[in-house]
C-alpha cells in the first residue's frame, strides 16, 4: 500500500489575518491533520484556537479538555459551541518575543455525515511565568455533511500575526 | 530524497451490532513503529476498548494515565494487567457519538519491552473524557498481532460501523 500522509495545502502569513480557511478538501483521505505553528494580537494570556467545519456556526461542537500551566492542571467541558470546535490555546503579545504555539489536531472520518471527534493537542510553552497552558482537547462535532472546508480562528476575535503557519495533511487508511 | 512512510497496513470496519474482537494478525516487521486508531462506539457507554499482543493474556501490561472528566484532572496508574486500554469512556449504541482512540506503539519490532502512547478523545456534548497514556508491554518478542475487545467482558461489542485502522511508520 503507498505511503499516505499527504500535504494537502499549507498557508504561511504575511501579515495578520483574522482566519484562515482550507476549502474544496478533497474528499479521498479517510482523516485530516492540521499543524498549526500561532501567536496572535492579543494583548496578553493567548486565546483558544477554534476550527470551524464548512462554515457551521450552529451549536453542534462541543469539547472535553484537560490543561494545566506548570502550577495546576484542570478539566472542564463546554456543551454546544456555535463558533467551531475549541482545539487549543495560541500565545499572544506578552509570550516571549518570536514565541509561537504549536498545535496538532487530528480530524478522523472527516467526510463522514454523523457525528465525528475532534483531537487537539497544543503546547504554548514560551520559558516564561505568564498564564499560558499546555492542553489535550476531546472534541466533538455533530454536523450532518462531509467537511469540505476548514477555517480556523481564535475565539475572541483575535488575529493571527505574521509568521503563523497552518498545513494541511491528508491520510487514507489502507 | 527519502521515501515516504506511514503505510496503512489494513483497515476493519465493523458491520454488524456482534463483533466482540478483532485480531490484526501477521504484523510484518519491516516498519520502526506503528501507529493504531479506533474510531467508534460500543454496545454500552463507559466501556473501554483495550488491546493485548501476541495473543498475551498474562499480568504483562500496565498503564500510566493523565486524564480530565470535565470536571476534574487525575492521574492514575495500573500495573499487572492483563491488556491495556486504547479507548475509553466510549459511548453506547451504533448511531451515537464516536470517540477515538490512538496507540503509537515504537520500536514494535524490537527486542526490549514496548512503549505505547495512546490519546483518547470522548466528547458527548456536555460529559465526556480525554486522555493521555503511556502503556507498557513486559514482553521482548516482536509484536505479530494485535487483538482488540471491550473490557467488559464478551457480552459487550464494538458498534456497527466502528473502524479499526493500523498503518506503519519506517525511520530514516
Amino acid at each position: 500500500m503507498a505511503a499516505t500522509f499527504v500535504p494537502i495545502q499549507s498557508v504561511t502569513l504575511a501579515s495578520s489575518a483574522a482566519s484562515v480557511t482550507f476549502s474544496s478538501i478533497p474528499q479521498t483521505y479517510t482523516d485530516l491533520v492540521l499543524k498549526i505553528s500561532c501567536r496572535t494580537t492579543a494583548s496578553a494570556n493567548g486565546g483558544t484556537l477554534v476550527i470551524q467545519l464548512n462554515s457551521d456556526t450552529a451549536s453542534n461542537y462541543s469539547y472535553t479538555r484537560l490543561y494545566a500551566n506548570g502550577a495546576s492542571s484542570y478539566s472542564d467541558f463546554g456543551g454546544g459551541q456555535p463558533t467551531g470546535a475549541r482545539i487549543g490555546f495560541t500565545t499572544a503579545a506578552n509570550s516571549t518575543s518570536n514565541t509561537f504555539a504549536s498545535s496538532e489536531i487530528y480530524l478522523p472520518n472527516y467526510a463522514s455525515t454523523t457525528a465525528r471527534p475532534i483531537s487537539g493537542f497544543s503546547v504554548p510553552e514560551n520559558n516564561a511565568t505568564n498564564v499560558y497552558y499546555t492542553s489535550v482537547y476531546a472534541s466533538l462535532y455533530r454536523g450532518t455533511s462531509a467537511a469540505t472546508s476548514l477555517t480556523i480562528l481564535e475565539d475572541a476575535g483575535q488575529s493571527f500575526v505574521a509568521g503563523t503557519t497552518f498545513h494541511l495533511y491528508g491520510i487514507k487508511n489502507s | 530524497m527519502a521515501t515516504a512512510t506511514y503505510e496503512p497496513i489494513t483497515t476493519v470496519t465493523v458491520a454488524n451490532s456482534t463483533t466482540t474482537s478483532v485480531t490484526l494478525s501477521g504484523i510484518a516487521g519491516t516498519y520502526t513503529d506503528l501507529r493504531l486508531q479506533f474510531v467508534g462506539t460500543t454496545s454500552a457507554n463507559g466501556v473501554t476498548v483495550v488491546m493485548q499482543f501476541n495473543g498475551d493474556t498474562g499480568a504483562n501490561y500496565s498503564d500510566t494515565l493523565l486524564y480530565g472528566t470535565g470536571t476534574t484532572a487525575t492521574s492514575a496508574r495500573n500495573t499487572g494487567m492483563s491488556y491495556m486500554p486504547l479507548t475509553s469512556y466510549t459511548q453506547g449504541g451504533d448511531t451515537t457519538n464516536p470517540a477515538s482512540g490512538v496507540a503509537d506503539i515504537f520500536s514494535y519490532a524490537g527486542s526490549t519491552y514496548k512503549t505505547s502512547l495512546t490519546t483518547v478523545s470522548a466528547d458527548y456534548n456536555g460529559s465526556g473524557r480525554v486522555e493521555q497514556g503511556v502503556l507498557l508491554w513486559r514482553n521482548t518478542a516482536a509484536i505479530t498481532s494485535i487483538r482488540l475487545f471491550c473490557d467488559s467482558g464478551t457480552s459487550f461489542y464494538f458498534g456497527n460501523g466502528a473502524t479499526i485502522t493500523l498503518w506503519g511508520i519506517k525511520a530514516a
